[in-house]
């Protein structure tokens, strides 16, 4: 009792230390998630204020630049820890703002990508031509160009407006179109990536521009006229930096030609095509709404073949440009780090000991997580949601593939992709007959199988015990293969490794005859053949011919086969001799009796050294029966013999 | 340089034939250049000639006629100038959205 005692007193203080331990692990993983959130949380906050346009008014823009550049400039400092380069950087000439160069390369080479039919409807004027109208240097020249590009056959113009160090695109709709009425009359579109627009500046510009072409061209139309085409305001896509506007234009442009019409109908396009923000109508008819479009307040691009796609081309972007030797993302010359902590806490990828701050506020882990169910509130995805996940990927794809069977392409989940392929490709070497994929279910049957058979197979070498070793490979074969490959597949192991003991071959017999007996059910009784019963006979001979010491060694199949012989002794000595001799028909059932209660002495004796090897403890009775069994064996010999 | 200054760049100046071409050159401010080049000649030493004279970089200006950029290995001929011919020099535009 004292001993006890002592020992669950020491184990209760090993508790508390562990427990202890513990706690100052959490208490520091937690001080330092504290740190690192609040040093993220202020880089955040800075980031925004500096990148974010609507936290300054036009007019402050260039405080605003000021800021962002002591920002970089700090960043750079940083990095770099020399300030002279920070001023070189400051007084740089912006290489990555967009020149009417590049952009006119861009377009040419887009225009001459674009189909014939689309690129005869379409006309983009040289961003230099509209400045050289704005100068006034011989507007005549720009007006001759544009004639000569048939401005007015065109269904679409673009203006590329690179004025006031500002990139804007002015979309000219339905050129060719007469200027009075109709719904198919021209229509400026201006597209502009700044926040607050100087649109109403442009609006003028183009007005000025478009009165003087159309005046110049002597195209029958008033001044009146002139100024009800409708000048409308999409809502787009907004930069957020000071520099990438002219990048926003050539990308305005380049899904505009993607997406629009043969024709552009003001008041049936205007919804579905380009959706239009409570867009206004200027001009003769001030800023006058129209109403049933006034609630209209969807995204240019987030119909159809807009945004929808973007992520798809960000996604392509952003594996392009990652950088994997320094973990980092090239935008735009501007690099952007990423961490193990990033992939971390927006994928929830366990980190080390550390857990998982949850962030509400952001949609894309909350995301990531919903499609693990019952982790949402969770701080890590668990392996059983993952696997979860899996399972129900693969019943869909399957349903999905059964739904369309023309479809070739696997739409699973990708371990299980592996898990198919390592399958078809094990199977190959192994298996040369398969052609299909297989798997090897473990369903209840096989489960019990094995441990029944753990249990009557299970021997004693010399006092140790001695589990059967299965291919459990056979266990799938015994109800697909017949019957005869299965036996001695599934023995083929235990009497190798007997041989392998130099035991004698009587020994490997029974448990051989011992294995077809409580073999599977599947298998019929007519497998106890006469030859195999000849077989046996000779081999009990030569059993006897060897020599008693092996016996004696009381090697677990010879106790079970002298067990067997000694129960023929016992119960029906001379019956069975008979039997076996006579070969007689009713030696089935016989030998399965026989074997039922060896079976049943076997087990008990079985339990008794799991037990007994369990505890530790030697047991009396496993004595008693060890010293039976030797008894039974000797008696067995004598009776054979 | 102020004001329209006449200046006749000759390159070659040998024969009057068919061969030479009187071209204009306009910059933004109004100044016009001369120049008398080959027809076949790559109009990229005429722009050369225009930016040493201007003490400008050749990258900063496009030069336009008839409303198209002009391409350095472009001659006269190819694009069917005339005597006389006037290309606009401009200075080449950026924008990134500060006003």
């Amino acid at each position: 009792m004292e001993e006890r005692i002592k020992r669950l007193e020491e184990e209760n203080a090993k508790l508390q230390q562990k427990i202890k331990l513990m706690e100052i692990h959490q208490s520091n993983d937690e001080a330092v998630i504290d740190l690192l959130k609040k040093h993220i949380e202020e880089r955040r906050e800075l980031n925004h204020f500096v990148m974010d346009d609507s936290n300054f008014e036009p007019s402050k823009i260039a405080e605003r630049e000021m800021i962002r550049e002591a920002f970089k400039a700090e960043t750079e400092i940083h990095r770099f820890g020399k300030a002279a380069q920070v001023d070189e950087r400051i007084e740089g000439n912006y290489p990555d703002k967009l020149n009417d160069d590049q952009a006119d390369m861009y377009l040419s080479r887009l225009w001459s990508l674009l189909a014939e039919e689309k690129a005869e409807q379409c006309l983009y004027v040289d961003s230099l031509l509209i400045k050289s109208y704005y100068d006034n240097v011989g507007r005549e020249k720009v007006f001759k160009r544009l004639l000569k590009d048939d401005f007015f056959g065109k269904k679409y113009v673009f203006f590329p407006i690179c004025l006031w160090n500002h990139w804007v695109l002015v979309i000219l709709c339905n050129t060719n179109n007469d200027v009075r009425g109709g719904s198919e009359r021209p229509t400026m579109l201006i597209l502009d990536s700044f926040k607050r627009s100087f649109s109403s500046k442009v609006e003028e510009f183009m007005r000025g521009l478009l009165k003087s072409f159309y005046k110049y061209a002597s195209k029958d139309c008033s001044a009146k006229n002139l100024t009800t085409i409708p000048f409308l305001v999409p809502e787009v896509p907004k930069q957020n930096d000071a520099k990438s506007c002219g990048f926003f234009v050539l990308f305005y442009i380049t899904m505009f030609l993607k997406m629009c019409p043969s024709t552009f109908v003001l008041m049936t396009d205007c919804p579905s095509f380009i959706m239009i923000y409570g867009y206004v109508i200027r001009g003769r008819q001030k800023k006058q709404r129209v109403d049933d479009k006034k609630s209209v307040n969807i995204d240019l691009f987030s119909k159809k073949n807009g945004l929808q796609n973007y992520p798809k081309y960000l996604s392509y972007n952003i594996v392009n440009n990652f950088d994997s030797d320094s973990c980092s993302i090239v935008v735009e010359g501007e690099t952007l780090k990423i961490s193990e902590n990033d992939v971390h806490s927006v994928l929830g990828f366990p980190l080390g000991p550390k857990s998982i701050p949850f962030v509400n506020s952001e949609p894309l882990p909350k995301e990531w997580r919903r499609q693990y169910s019952g982790c949402e509130d969770s701080f890590r995805v668990a392996v059983k949601d993952v696997l979860a996940a899996m399972r129900n990927s693969t019943i869909k794809s399957n349903k999905f593939w059964r739904r369309n069977p023309e479809i070739k392409f696997y739409t699973g989940s990708l371990p299980f992709l592996l898990y198919f392929f390592l399958d078809s490709y094990i199977g190959k070497s192994f298996f040369p007959d398969k052609t299909t994929p297989r798997f090897l279910p473990w369903n209840n049957y096989c489960l019990q199988k094995v441990e029944q058979v753990l249990m009557e197979r299970s021997f004693i070498v010399d006092g140790d015990l001695w589990k059967p070793c299965f291919n459990y490979m056979t266990l799938e074969n015994c109800r697909v293969k017949s019957k005869n490959e299965l036996t001695s597949d599934a023995m083929d192991y235990q009497s190798q490794k007997l041989v392998n003991k130099q035991l004698g071959h009587g020994v490997c017999d029974t448990t051989k005859n011992v294995g077809i007996d409580l073999d599977w059910d599947l298998i019929p009784k007519f497998t106890f053949k006469d030859l195999e019963w000849n077989f046996k006979k000779e081999e009990n001979q030569i059993d006897v011919t060897t020599p008693s010491t092996e016996i004696r060694s009381a090697s677990p199949e010879q106790q079970g086969y002298s067990k067997k012989t000694f129960e023929k002794g016992t119960t029906s000595k001379s019956r069975q001799h008979k039997t076996i001799h006579e070969n007689n028909p009713g030696k089935h059932t016989l030998l399965e009796s026989l074997l039922n209660s060896y079976q049943s002495i076997h087990q008990t004796l079985l339990l008794h050294i799991m037990h007994a090897t369990n505890n530790g403890v030697p047991d009396e009775r496993l004595e008693s029966l060890k010293n039976s069994f030797k008894t039974m064996n000797d008696q067995a010999n004598l009776l054979i013999n | 340089m102020s004001g329209t200054t006449t200046a006749d760049e000759d390159k070659k100046p040998g024969t009057e034939g068919g061969a030479h071409i009187n071209l204009k050159v306009k910059g933004q401010d109004g100044n016009e250049v001369f120049f008398r080049i080959k027809r076949n000649t790559q109009l990229k030493k005429l722009m050369n000639a225009y930016c040493d004279r201007q003490s400008v970089e050749m990258n900063s200006i496009a030069f336009l006629f008839d409303g198209r950029r002009l391409q350095g290995a472009q001659t006269p001929d190819e694009l069917e100038m005339e005597d006389g011919d006037e290309i606009d020099a401009m200075l080449h535009q950026t924008g990134g959205g500060i006003i």
